[in-house]
């Protein structure tokens, strides 16, 4: 029982970010694109744990956790270039 | 799925009545996650604003993923993996309203433009700046 919902919410996490990407598609400012790469950063992080735990392959976690790092130092990054027109 | 490493057979009936309870607990928390990440999603599609869909996203972002992982901290085996599993949700719990007041003081520093019918109670930049909200419609 609980493999089966775990691969349904693995499959509904990939949904999710899928629909999320939409937002990074359309959206009308760039700071909409940086919050819709967020969501599918967390989306991605999600899916990562929890395909860690179907495949039973633990080293996967510290993937996750270099991958949220990852992504908070180059969201920092992007809105730094947003909002004072370069990085250094 | 039920890893069984006992010998007895009574303590092998009471080890999988807790890890039944334990997946059930498992299950119901990350359900509530994912409802929570499906919730932010829709907010992050249909608000009408950038302030909106940040409001709508930063909560709900943080809650679900912390439930995912409570849920996988009850199912996962070894001490290793618990705590790292418990550091990534301390991680997540402080980087995500971290990053979503910087890209919300980001769009307040640009001049994004708001949405229909709100305004703005807070007078923080209007004497340096002037009109702040009559900048730019998107990019």
């Amino acid at each position: 029982m609980l493999e089966t919902f775990m691969i349904f919410l693995a499959l509904g996490l990939g949904v999710l970010g899928l629909v999320s990407l939409y937002r990074a598609f359309k959206g009308p400012t760039a700071t909409d694109r940086v919050a819709a790469m967020n969501m599918i950063v967390t989306m991605v992080v999600a899916y990562t744990l929890i395909f860690t735990y179907l495949s039973e392959t633990y080293f996967y976690l510290d993937i996750a956790l270099v991958f949220i790092l990852a992504a908070f130092i180059a969201t920092i990054c992007i809105l730094k270039l947003l909002r004072e027109g370069s990085l250094f | 799925m039920i890893r069984r490493r006992c010998g007895f057979r009574q303590d092998c009936l009471a080890e999988l009545d807790m890890e039944g309870i334990r997946e059930i607990i498992a299950i119901i928390l990350m359900s509530g996650g994912f409802f929570f990440l499906t919730v932010g999603v829709v907010g992050l599609i249909r608000l009408p604003d950038v302030y909106n869909r940040l409001h709508a996203l930063g909560k709900c972002d943080t809650m679900g993923v912390g439930l995912i992982i409570l849920g996988l901290v009850l199912i996962v085996p070894g001490t290793t993996n618990v705590v790292k599993l418990l550091l990534m949700g301390a991680l997540t719990v402080v980087i995500n309203p971290v990053i979503t007041h910087i890209i919300t003081k980001t769009a307040y520093v640009r001049g994004t433009s708001l949405a229909e019918g709100s305004f703005v109670v807070s007078t923080y930049y209007e004497e340096e700046e002037g009109d702040f909200f009559k900048g730019e419609e998107g990019e």
